[in-house]
């Protein structure tokens, strides 16, 4: 050491300082030469010295990246609590229908679907005060909430892949990262974020329990087919004739039996499970598409 | 045209590719051979350039035709995954998703890239935002940010990972003067040997930084060689005049008051200079032999 270097206090010895200032000491170490150095004159001087001025200037860029970077927010919080990695939770909160606003969203419609049905089987009766709640189930005060159920799931999946929703797309499509394993997990987080909520309020309808359930396999039926779809055609177009084609289901059906329940039936289910299965076929048969980025 | 041989040896070789989307023909059989280093790729809009460099960036997929980029074919999805884990690509029309902040939308990108370590994540961004000097920014909403500085987070995307193919489509386009200057400074100090691949329309940064041009014109190739033979394209046909020349393609006024001309033969007695690299492009788009607006 030459005449204008610092020496150390006699406590601590230079090394030590050199090694912690160049990051190189285990945490037990570290905290001694921290404990150490606010107090000593000396320390903090030769500590001075062995700063290197582009680490300093990294870390301060390192603390502010930390800085920037958000907490997570409830689906993070609750996909990390689910033991899902750090960088698969993020990449899941990145999904426009997992974020806030969105669940927000289908909460109300399904509160107004709900609330909607709900009102609509109270009868008021003659007099102040008085009402009653219809004894049998008037299916017709079911039917808003039936048709919309099915297509949540998809508008969410829609939401996480469409292209205007995720402007970032591209970059997705050049990265190492698998377009497939994308869409699964993010079509898995969508749908069962969606889907649970939609079963739930499908409990606090008046109409049978069961109807929790068969809403089920139709709204699976649904993902399944337009992500299929995605694989041939455009996902936007895809999706909106997937969309359609319910809508239009719903309407024949309420056209011609005045009730949405074949739509829920065994027939229907068995229906949903084979569109479900060549939904998941077609992807699988045509992955190729997807891992350029779907359908150009 | 490159030979089978050709395609083991340069780091990117493409034979005769073609691109349709419905009847408009985006590339048509086009063969290019390119080797280490930056190369610019210029060409008027609707040139092809954008489906070239999605093709090379494995976004897209031809029609018809052979590429070998970095020794790997990007049909087989094997070879395309190793191509994407050394790729960095600035798209022309990047989006954000604006809710994010600087640091969040790089890390999101990292994670894409296959960086899991968050601790190794943070380094990196903090690394490519210390080199578009985006650090201060690094808590900003991205909706917040000026069009210069989203085009420098997109660069900054593109350099998470420390690519050895870069491919970057605009990448100065909002870009002011000093940025531009600091962009070529940037691709100066890139480690290693990468690729660069460059589109853009502003000559004068293919001439600072490239050692290879591409001139793409209605979907083909009609020029692959060094800045100063792009210039030497124009060779003898760029001329000033105090009075400007009915007989030239493109003239326009200089800031000496003096009349540049281009065309293919200069008038008796013209003084003839030495012309530049936009000169030659200029030659070579045809846009010296239409109506006079430049390209």
């Amino acid at each position: 050491m030459t005449s204008a270097e610092p020496a150390g206090c006699g406590v601590l010895p230079p090394s030590a300082v050199a090694s912690y200032a160049a990051g190189g000491l285990d945490p037990a170490s570290d905290w001694s030469v921290e404990a150490h150095v606010p107090g000593c004159p000396a320390c903090r001087v030769l500590l001075t010295s062995y700063t290197d001025a582009g680490r300093l200037a990294a870390n301060r860029a390192e603390l502010l990246v930390r800085v920037g970077l958000p907490e997570p927010g409830p689906v993070g919080r609750l996909l990390r609590c689910c033991g899902v990695p750090q960088h698969v939770a993020l990449l899941l909160e990145a999904t426009p229908s997992l974020r806030r606003s969105w669940l927000a969203g289908v909460l109300l419609v399904l509160a107004v679907a709900v609330g909607g049905a709900q009102l609509a089987n109270v009868h008021v009766l003659p007099g102040p005060g008085m009402f009653r709640i219809a004894p049998t189930i008037d299916w017709a005060t079911l039917a808003p909430f039936l048709a919309v159920a099915p297509l949540l799931p998809l508008a969410a999946v829609a939401a996480a892949f469409a292209r205007p929703l995720d402007p970032a797309y591209q970059l997705a499509s050049a990265a190492p990262v698998s377009m497939l394993w994308l869409l699964c997990v993010r079509t898995a987080a969508t749908v069962a974020v969606t889907l649970v909520p939609t079963a739930l309020a499908a409990l606090a309808l008046p109409g049978p329990m069961w109807l929790a359930v068969a809403l089920l396999l139709p709204a699976l039926a649904l993902c399944g087919a337009a992500l299929g779809l995605a694989t041939v055609i455009r996902p936007e177009v895809a999706l909106a004739a997937v969309a359609a084609g319910w809508m239009g289901l719903v309407i024949a059906l309420a056209v011609t039996a005045g009730t949405l329940t074949a739509a829920f039936g065994t027939v229907a289910q068995l229906t949903a499970a084979a569109v479900l299965l060549a939904g998941v076929a077609l992807i699988v048969a045509r992955r190729h598409t997807i891992d350029y980025g779907w359908m150009e | 045209m490159a030979g089978s041989s050709g395609l083991a040896v340069a780091a990117i070789s493409v034979e005769q590719l073609s691109r349709r989307y419905g009847r408009t023909v985006a590339l048509d059989s086009v063969s290019v051979q390119l080797d280490r280093g930056v190369v610019g790729l210029l060409g008027p809009n609707g040139a092809g350039k954008t489906t070239l460099l999605s093709i090379l960036a494995t976004v897209a997929s031809p029609d018809s035709g052979r590429l070998s980029v970095l020794g790997f074919d990007p049909a087989d999805p094997a070879q395309r995954l190793e191509i994407r884990r050394r790729l960095g690509f600035l798209p022309q029309d990047l989006g954000y998703h604006r809710h994010f902040t600087v640091a969040a939308f790089l890390d999101y990108v990292a994670i894409l890239k296959e960086i899991t370590d968050s601790r190794a994540r943070r380094a990196e961004v903090a690394r490519v935002l210390a080199a578009v000097d985006l650090t201060a920014k690094a808590r900003a909403r991205i909706r917040t940010l000026s069009g210069g500085m989203r085009r420098r987070l997109g660069l900054a995307q593109a350099l998470l990972g420390q690519p050895e193919l870069l491919i970057l489509d605009e990448p100065v386009s909002g870009l002011d003067p000093e940025q531009r200057l600091r962009f070529r400074e940037l691709l100066s100090e890139l480690p290693g040997d990468p690729v660069v691949l460059l589109a853009t329309h502003q000559v004068e940064d293919v001439t600072a930084v490239c050692s290879a041009v591409v001139v793409l014109l209605a979907g083909r190739v009609r020029f692959c060689g060094s800045p100063a033979e792009l210039a030497g394209q124009a060779a003898g046909r760029v001329w000033l005049a105090a009075e400007r020349h009915g007989g030239a393609e493109l003239s326009w006024r200089a800031g000496d008051g003096r009349w540049r001309h281009i065309g293919t033969t200069p008038p008796a007695g013209a003084e003839i200079v030495a012309p530049t690299a936009e000169d030659g492009y200029l030659v070579l788009s045809g846009a010296a032999g239409r109506d006079g607006s430049g390209a």
